[in-house]
């Protein structure tokens, strides 16, 4: 069966020396950026970029995707520990897992988040397996209006489902959109909004908008206000969930996983509403209902499995379509750009190792985890030690070195401040950076495949809703907009996104 | 009129929608079927400008509530930016190893407590990660300088 020899290929790629180190790298960098809060993944996924060019691109994959979803156990460990999420998407396993912690049960709370997620994982990896090449083979028959409502969808998606008003986010997006198309155009060759500066041509690199939005106004605003993270330890023992925990917990992750899977599909939805949704489907289903929120397992084994299985399916529509459904994975996508991939329909027939390597590599950097998180929780939780006045400079010096070598342009540079600038001020003002992303990155696309549709309709736009499969897209996009009017539906996606902090 | 965020984000975009919208009519804008570089520029501003005109009037009249007023931090902004453009002035006319000192330096004066022998480690120890991880390991050559 096709699916053996590609699964075949891909672990023949992922266990070279070069691509396990990578991974090792990338999942170990996870774990440490999980447990610490005031350092994300879609930080640290920005700031590393840059390194990552010097690499042979499996590798700089490899290594970016174990960061990604590595992340995602770290920041569980001090969930349950600590009852503090390292990571946005932990902030649902707090609920229980602290309790669980409280009772002198946090061995068996980790060792059951280590497993669902691993289950998940792997669940989520056989997803990609299948689920990729039909997708795109789909793809295949997307015409430019297809792929423009599909984008359009995705920038409603993640505007709808950000901090603040829909209007805001969407209003970011197309900003977004107007700074991606800085450069040359080319359709007509002539430049725009490059106001004369030369190293514009190409558009502005998306790595400095990234780290100018993302990483520079988080610092800024860590320093406005003293970070107090008071660290106690409690002694974990017995790391061996019993009988009973796992006879209690394989449906929560079964059904976590469902969750999870679908919506790391969706564009805009990312782990942290899935690891929401999965707490609310076990608060509904689980026997005696009244149990979460008190230790129950449930409440841990869901979210958790449903957070990793988000992860690994986020990378099918970014993969197979090359449409990002989020920040970080515009941000990988960019990086596969970088490396001369294109992400799409094609990427399979033209770089099946890379592909299948991936997809490997994500399964073993699983595995890797659960060695990495479970024994060595100990450790992690002293590096929650590692004081912000240390780390903060690294991040600077990472991030202008990084900035350098993209061109070596001090211009460049110069770029980050002005962004750095922008951004801080997108953040005092709650504008989410999220959405403005994702369109800076989709913004060119858009315009090219609008262009085409309209060329080959003759200006009539019709054609965006006469084609059934466009008509879809953006009739889900009009339902997503509907469906934030009403008001109980507001109040879930803002329980959801506080949970973000 | 209270300045809430969502009040001044609307401003921001209604202005930033009118001068996209602008710049755009400066080239050619094309039909429908046969769009020119201003065609879809110019829509964008528009609609830009449109979401923000939307933002400031429903703030005008039912101004959002807010659980904090906005606070500037302006100190941390102003040293780490300015840390920043330190680096990106003196990589170049005094190589790598100088720019992260004096970058970390600036960086640092958003500590409340001075702490020298803490800086001094930290610089070194960036250096040495930025040699090693950049020079030696990644083989990216950065300008060094009097070194």
């Amino acid at each position: 069966m096709d699916l053996f020899s590609n699964l075949a290929l891909g672990f023949g790629t992922a266990l070279s020396l070069n691509n396990l180190l990578a991974c090792l790298a990338g999942v170990t960098l996870g774990t440490f950026i999980g447990i610490l809060p005031g350092v994300g993944p879609l930080v640290t996924i920005a700031v590393l970029l840059p390194l990552t060019y010097g690499l042979p691109p499996d590798a700089a994959i490899i290594m970016l995707s174990g960061i990604y979803y590595g992340a995602a156990y770290g920041g569980s460990t001090t969930a349950i520990l600590l009852n503090l999420p390292g990571e946005s998407s932990a902030a649902v396993t707090c609920i229980d897992g602290y309790q669980m912690a409280r009772q002198g049960r946090a061995g068996p709370a980790l060792a059951i988040a280590a497993i669902g997620s691993l289950v998940a994982g792997t669940i989520g990896t056989l997803l990609i397996a299948v689920l990729g090449p039909w997708l795109a083979n789909l793809a295949l028959q997307l015409g430019s209006a297809e792929y423009f409502s599909l984008m359009l969808m995705s920038i409603v998606a993640a505007a709808a489902l950000v901090h603040g008003s829909l209007l805001k986010g969407f209003g970011m997006a197309l900003v977004g959109i107007a700074f991606g198309l800085a450069g040359t155009d080319v359709n007509s060759g002539i430049m725009r909004f490059t106001f004369g500066v030369p190293d514009l041509a190409e558009g502005i690199d998306f790595v400095i908008v990234a780290m100018g939005l993302f990483a520079f106004p988080e610092i800024i605003s860590n320093l406005g206000q003293t970070l107090n993270r008071e660290v106690f330890t409690s002694k974990v023992h017995g790391l061996m969930p019993t009988k009973a925990d796992l006879k209690a917990s394989w449906k929560s992750i079964l059904r976590g996983t469902g969750v999870g899977s679908v919506f790391g599909i969706l564009p805009g939805a990312g782990q942290t509403v899935s690891s929401f949704a999965a707490y609310m489907v076990e608060k509904r289903v689980v026997r005696d209902p009244s149990r979460m929120g008190k230790g129950a397992i449930e409440g841990v084994a869901a979210p958790e499995a449903a957070n990793n299985a988000a992860a690994q399916t986020a990378f099918i529509p970014t993969l197979t379509l090359g449409i990002p459904g989020s920040a970080v994975m515009a941000l990988i996508l960019g990086a596969l750009v970088i490396q001369g991939i294109n992400p799409g329909p094609q990427v399979m027939v033209q770089h099946p190792a890379l592909f299948w390597g991936l997809i490997c590599s994500m399964w073993i950097g699983n595995v890797l985890l659960v060695a990495l998180n479970l024994p060595l929780v100990g450790l992690w939780v002293t590096l929650l030690k590692v004081p912000y006045r240390w780390l903060y400079p690294a991040i600077l010096m990472f991030s202008c070195i990084g900035i350098y070598t993209l061109a070596n342009s001090t211009l460049d540079i110069g770029f980050a401040v002005m962004f750095g600038l922008i951004g801080y001020v997108f953040l005092k003002l709650r504008c989410e950076p999220a959405p403005f992303i994702l369109g800076f990155i989709l913004g060119p696309l858009m315009e090219v495949n609008f262009r085409r549709t309209l060329l080959l309709s003759f200006g009539d736009p019709s054609v965006f809703v006469t084609r059934p499969i466009s008509a879809i897209f953006l009739t889900l996009a009009v339902l997503i907009v509907i469906s934030l009017i009403v008001p109980s539906v507001r109040r879930r996606k803002e329980e959801a996104v506080e949970a973000e902090g | 009129m209270r300045l809430t965020r969502d009040l001044l984000s609307g401003l921001f975009f209604a202005f930033f929608g009118v001068g996209l919208a602008l710049i755009a009519r400066q080239y050619p804008l094309g039909t429908a079927a046969q769009m020119g570089p201003g065609y879809f520029p110019f829509g964008l501003g528009v609609a830009i400008a449109l979401i923000g005109c939307v933002l400031v009037a429903r703030e005008a009249m039912k101004p959002s509530e807010e659980d904090e007023g906005i606070h500037w931090e302006i100190k941390p902004l102003a040293l780490i930016l300015a840390a920043i453009a330190a680096f990106g002035l003196l990589i170049e006319s005094a190589g790598v190893v100088l720019a992260l000192v004096v970058m970390t330096f600036i960086a640092r004066l958003c500590e409340p407590k001075w702490r020298p022998l803490d800086l001094a480690i930290l610089t070194v120890v960036l250096i040495a990660i930025a040699l090693g991880v950049f020079v030696y390991g990644l083989r990216i050559p950065l300008p060094m300088g009097p070194f």
